[in-house]
């Protein structure tokens, strides 16, 4: 399939699917590569995915990356493909027909495209039971899944408040509290450096994750691994909420190890935003000249995204189950063997 | 299959005696409640469906439950015997004679994450062997149950060695045994026991372990911090063991658990596999229970009646306390192992057995 | 000490009994007695005689008479000594514990003090309400030590012959002696104790008997008024300044302290707060004060420390009492306090401890094993559940049976947060500060 073919079709699933994981785009992707492709050996196909898999990510990189749905990270996008790969790879094991595996991939396709939407249900349902009445939530940055958990455990009559930090520079915080007051509980709004301060009123952290690694930590927006240091401190309980497409074969020591790979570079970081009269203003717009003119010759690291060692980490809640850390290798083990 | 006045009338008195804690002691109802399983599924026709005796199955364990509640044992041998039906099932079903690895087959796996799963189903007629099979499987599933202590105490033998100073928390069944036999192999060691006021067992475990020339001292639950720098080991037992590791423990276990750590001594718990249960707690509340009070102040303290009493029975501990589980099948593990202990024994749609609706 | 070697101490002592009757046995080498005051002066090593024992027994002459010296020095020398000849209480000692003095019933010891023309009536009186438990906690004892030395004070009468600063400070040296044997002194006690010595130590020989005796007794007066008494009422108002309103205090065991504080909150300050008390086997203390606190109307819940992890999550505050400070910032206390500090400490709750000055101990300890008393086995073994049997009654005669009842136990410098005297609120890391500001006074 052809670049221009390609990103065409990555535009068109972003559109239709707007609350779909980066993943599953991938996923969805790749499937329609399969069903159009002309491919007649496996060899072919195989090579042919190859290639899409490249187009894909650079693709992403140059068109989807900055806008308002996807932030810059391509792990996610990374695991999907991976995952995707391992599948068609098994089927050219077990099935030494060609034609087979075509159809069945085509047939497959709704059932993936479904399950998005599918895993992350299942995720919720298994945190219901984790709330109680009167508790008090922290949220970190802004997940989908962390949002949607919330949501249903509110209308299924749980009474409880969330604490976000606002996760800066660009300001997801807001844009997840916003869907939570929308649904109805009530939201506190706190700078990031006031974590520590209000942790002590905290009943349990709730976070997402971009990618989960092999030893069971995780990788997420920045900030996260701070605010899993400060709830270990406070003896409160980190929990996780992933779906298992997520999970990623790296393992990663420290921070270093998640950037320069070919895999988690940076994409773009957004440029430096402040919230000024209840509107998001970017760095370009600071009206006072003198002001900028004094930021340049201050070098700025604004990292995306960091590293949560597993040791912090309570619980994950996956459509696979609830898991501890030690089991996530177990599955990945499983998934590779 | 059990018609519906007959199982009730089976099970009636059982429960009328879990409601007054008549029957005491997690072993003696896990068994009990095996024996009624097997009753179910030796009441099994060639009509009845697979799917119908797991049905019941799971409704007798609801109905057990209810009568009480953190009697986890009783769900744990529901799950058991659940499982062995449906892993025998799936072996009749696909034919082949392997040993089909637990995850593979029932559980939701990373690996076959984007196919569509397909459901087995249970509703199909079975063949002749199945309830043979079954019943055998049941069986040995009782007796592993009565020669728990045997199976623990075997493993345990290589942790104790020759004057050591080992804590326990009052009178844990398993514990004892456990002591009694390594005293036996002629291990020269001495046992430090807290007495777990209110309930005071730990009196009659200093009694009878001195019956059998093991050195015991009594202590109260406020000394253990104390003497903890001059112990080698923790040995306890316990309520049970939850999904993440942790422990519901009897009430004080928390206590010298924190104790343990601080002061860097194993903490080993010693109990049977039908302890574990596929639950998450999430603090001290969870799954716990409350004693009758005057246990603490008895009531001929006029004077004192207006205060606010708490006795609770059990605490939760947390799984990065524990350095060590020994159970009789498993051998040893540390808690953040359970997780797969679990996938071995228990199939994940049983893990929530149902609410009863009356 | 394996069993045979029991077996023939144990009947070595039988013998001895035997043979010794009624008189209790004097070693003719200066064996000295086991607990002797720490800065005692030289006892006069005794030059003896059985016989001159049995005078001594018969004569009960007071003990202001000082040429009666040798003879009585004799009798102290046997009190002075452990009773090993009494075989009620077993021999078998806990190897973890032997270094520590066993738990001596103190019928046995009180036999031949009722007499002794060495100790003043008073101090006798004192020596049973300690062992009996009838005077017991830091403050109590200590205030009743020294109101004993006043009385002891006034009737002194001193010989033309001898210097009171001298003379007395030896007088009193039995006496503590005496004392020693029920209960080891805090260190509360000590601290008071050689305070007092050094003033007696001080006492100007020229001035008259009277004048001397007066000048010890206000000594006395001010140490009780300024280290305890003042003390005490400042503690309580630095106390009551860190309770606030929606507090739940949790304590330990009764602490005198404590009740004073969590009284005057409710009762004065009008401070709204609830009071977690944690109480213990075997001396169940917390029952005392959760009785005066529902009298003075404080809304109290008492549980076991097996509960303490329970209801440690709604707890504000800890608020304990000590027996003393070590140097090293640990605080000595009832045990018990230990586990609750540490778990207060998981829990992220802050621990307060209230403890006067004079008790302040130079001395360190790491854990609590090293330096402790042991109490009454036979309290361990009496359970006051009606329908349960006391099933370790009689356990004596079984030698793999042990009874352990610590009454103290070290609480580290890590679990506690803040320590409230009397001259202000201070980190820990203090202690030795102020120890070392007190000695230098």
């Amino acid at each position: 399939m052809k670049k221009e073919e390609l990103t065409n079709l990555v535009k068109d699933v972003v559109r239709d699917n707007q609350d779909m994981s980066l993943s599953f785009v991938a996923i969805t992707v790749l499937t329609d590569v399969i069903k159009r492709s002309t491919s007649k050996t496996m060899m072919e196909l195989d090579t042919e995915l190859k290639l899409a898999v490249q187009d894909l990510k650079s693709c992403v990189k140059e068109e989807i990356e900055g806008t308002d749905t996807y932030r810059g990270s391509s792990i996610t996008l990374h695991s999907g493909c991976e995952l995707f790969t391992r599948f068609v790879t098994r089927q050219f094991l077990e099935m030494k027909e060609f034609g087979a595996i075509k159809s069945k991939l085509t047939e497959k396709g709704q059932y993936i495209s479904k399950l998005s939407a599918l895993s992350r249900e299942k995720v919720t349902e298994l945190f219901e039971p984790f709330f109680r009445d009167n508790m008090c939530v922290m949220v970190v940055g802004n997940s989908r899944v962390a949002t949607a958990t919330l949501i249903r455990a509110s209308r299924s009559g749980k009474r409880f408040s969330v604490i976000i930090p606002e996760s800066r520079p660009d300001v997801e915080g807001y844009k997840s509290a916003r869907h939570l007051r929308d649904a109805g509980i009530p939201v506190t709004l706190i700078v990031d450096s006031a974590v520590a301060y209000h942790m002590g009123k905290v009943d349990f952290v709730l976070s997402g994750a971009e990618a989960v690694v092999e030893s069971g930590g995780i990788i997420n927006k920045i900030g996260t691994y701070q605010i899993a240091v400060l709830a270990h401190v406070h003896k409160k309980s980190f929990y996780v909420a992933a779906e298992s497409f997520k999970f990623v074969r790296q393992y990663p020591l420290n921070q270093n190890d998640i950037s320069g790979d070919d895999h988690y570079e940076h994409i773009n970081p957004p440029p430096y935003t402040f919230i000024d009269d209840g509107q998001i203003k970017d760095g370009h717009d600071v009206s006072d000249e003198q002001e900028r003119r004094q930021l340049g010759g201050i070098k700025v690291s604004n990292p995306t995204s960091d590293f949560t060692p597993p040791r912090y980490i309570t619980l994950l809640f996956t459509d696979l189950g609830i898991l501890t850390p030690s089991a996530i290798s177990d599955e990945l083990i499983k998934l590779y063997s | 299959m059990l018609s519906d006045t007959v199982l009730r009338n089976t099970i009636n008195i059982f429960i009328t005696n879990l409601q007054r804690k008549q029957i005491k002691g997690a072993y003696h109802i896990g068994r009990a409640c095996a024996d009624i399983m097997r009753t179910i599924v030796s009441s099994m026709t060639k009509k009845d469906t697979v799917q119908q005796v797991i049905d019941q199955c799971r409704l007798v364990a609801v109905m057990l439950k209810q009568a009480q509640p953190t009697m986890f044992v009783i769900g744990n041998v529901v799950r058991r015997v659940l499982y062995i039906i449906r892993d025998e099932y799936a072996q009749s079903n696909s034919g082949t004679q392997q040993t089909v690895s637990a995850d593979s087959l029932h559980q939701p796996n990373l690996a076959n994450l984007l196919e569509a799963k397909a459901e087995l189903d249970y509703t199909k007629p079975v063949e002749g062997d199945f309830k043979a099979n079954i019943l055998s499987e049941i069986k040995e599933l009782i007796s592993e149950l009565d020669n728990m202590n045997e199976g623990i105490s075997e493993v345990a033998i290589e942790h104790v060695h020759s004057n050591e100073v080992i804590l326990t928390i009052g009178q844990s069944h398993t514990v004892e045994h456990f002591l009694k036999v390594a005293a036996e192999k002629k291990k020269k060691f001495e046992v430090v026991v807290t007495e777990h006021a209110p309930s005071y067992s730990g009196h009659e475990l200093v009694k009878s372990l001195s019956e059998k020339g093991i050195s015991a001292t009594l202590i109260s639950d406020a000394a253990a911090f104390a003497i903890m720098s001059r112990v080698n080991k923790v040995i306890v037992g316990t309520h049970s063991v939850m999904a993440n590791g942790g422990l519901i423990a009897p009430s004080g276990t928390h206590l010298v658990a924190l104790a343990a750590k601080k002061k860097s001594v194993p903490f080993v718990v010693c109990c049977g596999l039908y302890k574990l249960t596929p639950m998450y707690p999430l603090d001290q509340d969870s799954f716990n229970d409350l004693c009758n009070p005057s246990e603490v102040i008895p009531p001929e303290l006029y004077n004192l009646k207006d205060a606010h009493v708490l006795n609770p029975c059990y605490d939760y501990v947390p799984p990065e306390l524990i350095d060590l589980f020994i159970m009789n099948e498993t051998g040893t593990h540390n808690p953040q192992y359970i997780y797969r202990v679990l996938a071995e024994y228990y199939d994940t749609r049983d893990y929530d057995l149902g609410v009863y609706q009356d | 000490m394996t069993k045979e070697e029991r077996k023939a101490l144990y009947s070595k002592q039988v013998d001895n009994k035997k043979t010794s009757g009624n008189t209790p046995h004097v070693p003719s080498t200066g064996q000295q007695p086991r607990k002797q005051s720490i800065k005692s002066d030289q006892a006069p090593t005794p030059s003896v005689a059985q016989t001159k024992n049995q005078e001594a027994k018969q004569q009960p002459s007071k003990h202001q008479d000082g040429k009666q010296q040798q003879p009585k020095l004799q009798n102290q020398k046997q009190l002075g000594q452990k009773n090993k000849v009494e075989p009620t209480e077993s021999t078998k000692q806990n190897r973890l514990f032997s270094h520590l003095d066993k738990y001596v019933h103190p019928d046995n010891r009180i036999n031949t003090a009722i007499n002794d023309p060495k100790l003043h009536p008073i101090i006798v009186q004192l020596g049973l309400q300690y062992a009996t438990g009838a005077i017991r906690g830091g403050n109590a004892r200590t205030l009743a030590l020294l109101i004993a030395l006043k009385q002891v004070t006034s009737d002194y009468v001193q010989l033309d012959t001898e210097i009171m600063n001298r003379d007395f400070g030896n007088k009193i040296v039995p006496m503590i002696d005496y004392l020693k044997q029920f209960r080891p002194l805090s260190v509360g006690m000590g601290n008071a104790l050689r305070h007092i010595k050094q003033k007696i130590f001080k006492l100007n020989p020229d001035l008259s008997a009277n004048e001397n005796k007066n000048k010890l007794v206000e000594d006395i007066d001010i140490f009780i008024k300024e280290r305890i008494t003042v003390a005490a009422e400042q503690i309580v108002n630095n106390g009551v300044a860190r309770i606030t309103n929606g507090d739940v205090i949790m304590t330990y065991a009764r602490s005198e302290v404590i009740e004073k504080i969590l009284t005057r909150a409710h009762c004065d300050g009008g401070k709204r707060f609830r009071v977690i008390i944690v109480d213990s086997r075997p001396k169940n203390e917390g029952r005392e004060l959760l009785n005066r606190l529902l009298i003075a109307g404080v809304d109290c819940t008492y549980v076991y420390i097996n509960a303490v992890s329970h209801v440690m999550k709604e707890v504000t505050k800890v608020m304990i009492g000590a027996n003393s400070m070590l140097s090293n910032g640990s605080v000595y206390s009832r045990i018990g306090t230990a586990p609750v500090c540490m778990m207060a400490n998981s829990y992220n709750v802050p621990v307060l401890v209230c403890c006067e000055t004079y008790k302040f101990s130079e001395g360190t300890q790491l854990d609590s094993i090293t330096r402790n008393e042991l109490g009454d086995p036979h309290e361990m073994c009496t359970i006051e559940r009606n329908h349960m049997k006391p099933v370790l009654m009689g356990h004596e005669s079984n030698p793999n049976i042990h009874v352990l009842n610590l009454t103290y136990d070290v609480t580290d410098m890590q679990f506690v947060d803040m320590v409230i005297t009397e001259v202000g609120s201070i980190p820990p890391t203090s202690v030795a500060v102020i120890v070392r500001e007190y000695r230098q006074k």
